[in-house]
């Protein structure tokens, strides 16, 4: 219905009825990927831009945390949930904050609730994004800054374009602060959820 | 102690009869050996002496036939005999006899033989309540170790039965969702459906033949009460995962200091409205407790199941009791009920998981079997005493200064 882009979310889980019913449920509000296996999950990352990574615990070969730990290097924005069977519990809770993952779900999962951890999540996803691309706007315009004051004192200005470079560039100054005013305090990406 | 005296000569046996009773012995006499079977299949006597010959039954008929029966204590057998050949002597240790009294016999003799006989029953019997109390450990024990295994067998089964409960709970919300944009779609068909009738009657008319057959009504009425009931239905096969996990003690809780008095006051509480459906009347005697460290959590479990249980077990108008007190460093909980009691046979089996008298779907049976996994836990011990028909008293240890595993102490 709506035209707004929907977010890619990768879901990991070694038992495919549980991929399946997952897709059913999410297939509507989110753009899905999904894996069978860790390794299958870091080879959708490299090839697609993820936005939420949801891997189950307990899998063969690779864990659902030790996944998260290969994410957290190789795609750190990739906001990180793992779910998982109440055996586990242990070991995703102290994984938090190792990893950095946002929130861990429990299996059975409610449905509604799921849908809306993952929609959370993926504003998580939109505040970090504007946050680094906020940061990255401040460092290119610090470093313009420091260009422009470091051309002044190497040559005077001449009369003719100086005024008019300065103008645009204040202006962008204070567009950059009004950003930086709006921003609210920074995302992290270690919440523990709940 | 009673003695069984079977002596043919009159004389003879009050003779004996006096003696022993100087020693404080309690004396029934047969005067022969038929009319010492009679009475010794009514009653029990721990000590027998009895003449060798004898009219009709002898001694070592007598003494044959003692011992051919079952007996649950021993029969200490002294024949009292003139005869002294070491063949005879033989032939009596054989049928069954202890010792032997010469006739006619010397009252000190009598003395030191019946103390002895007496001895040894004293012994046989301190054995016998020895072996009893074994028993009752091996028992426990035996009980202890299946309950350990079904724990096992629970956390494994909670783990497995996990993966399917989530999808299908996940699939039926799915279903849910996608039908009803289903019947949304065949509504908007249906206003479709005069136009389709001009241009194509005889499709039009096959289509409302085929809502017919189906039943298309019945099927928009009641597809919501389809999901909500496997909803609900799902929703109990979670509880029962849930409550394998807790007997299984998947799940660890804090440590904290509780107040068990309070903790059995804020239960009754929370069971209010059941107590008022039957006006039972609530007594309590509570002791002085210090606080206890424990899983609160666990506990208020432990005292509700109880509670419950003992609610359910009792008849309109009853009487329930709950008293605390300090024993030998315990905290000791009591929770006691004169309803209907429990049945002797099934005794054993009250803290197995999944043992219910309950009508299917009434009790999954889990409710004392949790209890005792978390007092357990706690180093505590639970019993019951129970009488059917009487009532039932649960009682439930805890460990004052305990340190229960792992965690510090509030």
């Amino acid at each position: 219905m709506s035209d707004r882009k929907k977010h890619p979310i990768l879901l990991v889980d070694d038992e495919p009825e549980i991929l399946f019913s997952l897709q059913g449920l999410l297939r509507r509000e989110f753009e899905l990927y999904t894996a069978e296996s860790g390794v299958r999950a870091l080879e959708i990352l490299q090839q697609h831009p993820i936005h939420v990574i949801m891997s189950d615990q307990r899998m063969p070969e690779m864990t659902g945390v030790e996944l998260m730990h290969r994410v957290k290097d190789a795609h750190p924005e990739a906001i990180r949930i793992v779910f998982t069977g109440y055996a586990d519990i242990r070991a995703v809770v102290d994984a938090i904050n190792n990893v950095g993952l946002y929130r861990y779900i429990t299996k059975p999962w409610d449905p509604d609730e799921l849908i809306e951890v993952l929609h959370q999540a993926a504003n998580r996803y939109e505040e970090i994004v504007a946050h680094e691309r906020l940061l990255a706007d401040v460092r290119q315009y610090v470093q313009q800054a420091q260009q422009l004051a470091q051309g002044l004192r190497d040559q005077p200005p001449s009369a003719g374009s100086a005024p008019l470079d300065l103008e645009q560039f204040t202006s962008q100054g204070s567009q950059l602060l009004q950003r930086l005013a709006q921003a609210t305090s920074p995302p992290t990406t270690t919440s523990a959820g709940k | 102690m009673r003695v069984l005296i079977v002596e043919d000569s009159s004389v003879m046996r009050r003779l004996l009869h006096s003696s022993l009773q100087k020693w404080k012995y309690e004396v029934v006499e047969a005067e022969d050996g038929a009319r010492a079977w009679e009475l010794f299949q009514r009653e029990h006597f721990p000590l027998v002496l009895t003449d060798w010959l004898m009219p009709e039954m002898d001694g070592l008929e007598l003494t044959r036939r003692i011992r051919a029966c079952e007996l649950p204590s021993y029969v200490y057998i002294i024949l009292l005999t003139g005869k002294s050949e070491k063949r005879d002597l033989v032939a009596a240790m054989d049928a069954g006899a202890d010792d032997f009294l010469a006739k006619p016999f010397d009252p000190d003799e009598l003395r030191v033989r019946v103390r002895e006989g007496k001895r040894i029953i004293q012994l046989e019997g301190k054995l016998a309540e020895q072996n009893r109390q074994l028993r009752l450990t091996q028992a426990a024990l035996v009980q202890s170790e299946k309950l350990a295994s079904l724990g096992q067998l629970a956390a494994g089964m909670a783990h497995e039965i996990n993966n399917p409960v989530a999808y299908v709970t996940n699939n039926l919300a799915v279903l849910n969702r996608d039908v009803r944009s289903v019947v949304d779609v065949l509504q908007a068909y249906r206003r479709a459906a005069e136009a389709l009738a001009q241009v194509d009657p005889q499709l039009a008319a096959e289509l409302r033949e085929l809502e017919a057959a189906n039943d298309l009504a019945w099927i928009e009425e009641n597809l919501p009460r389809l999901f909500a009931s496997s909803l609900e239905g799902l929703g109990r096969v979670r509880n029962i995962v849930q409550n394998l996990r807790e007997f299984a003690r998947l799940d660890s809780a804090e440590l904290d200091a509780l107040d068990l008095n309070a903790a059995l006051t804020s239960t009754l509480e929370v069971l209010a409205h059941d107590v008022q459906d039957k006006q039972l009347v609530v007594e309590t005697r509570f002791g002085q407790l210090p606080p206890v460290v424990c899983r609160p959590g666990k506990i208020h479990q432990v005292f509700h199941n109880l509670l419950l249980n003992a609610i359910q077990a009792s008849e309109p108008h009853g009487i329930l009791e709950l008293r605390t007190a300090v024993e030998c460093d315990q905290a000791l909980v009591e929770v006691q009920d004169h309803g209907c009691g429990i049945a002797a046979e099934h005794l054993p089996r009250l803290f197995e998981p999944f043992f219910t008298t309950k009508a299917v779907g009434r009790g999954a049976g889990l409710g004392l079997a949790i209890c005792y996994g978390i007092v357990r836990d706690h180093g505590g011990v639970i019993e019951f005493d129970s009488q059917l028909g009487r009532g039932s008293t649960f009682r439930v240890r805890l460990p004052i200064n305990a340190e229960p595993a792992q965690g510090t102490q509030a």
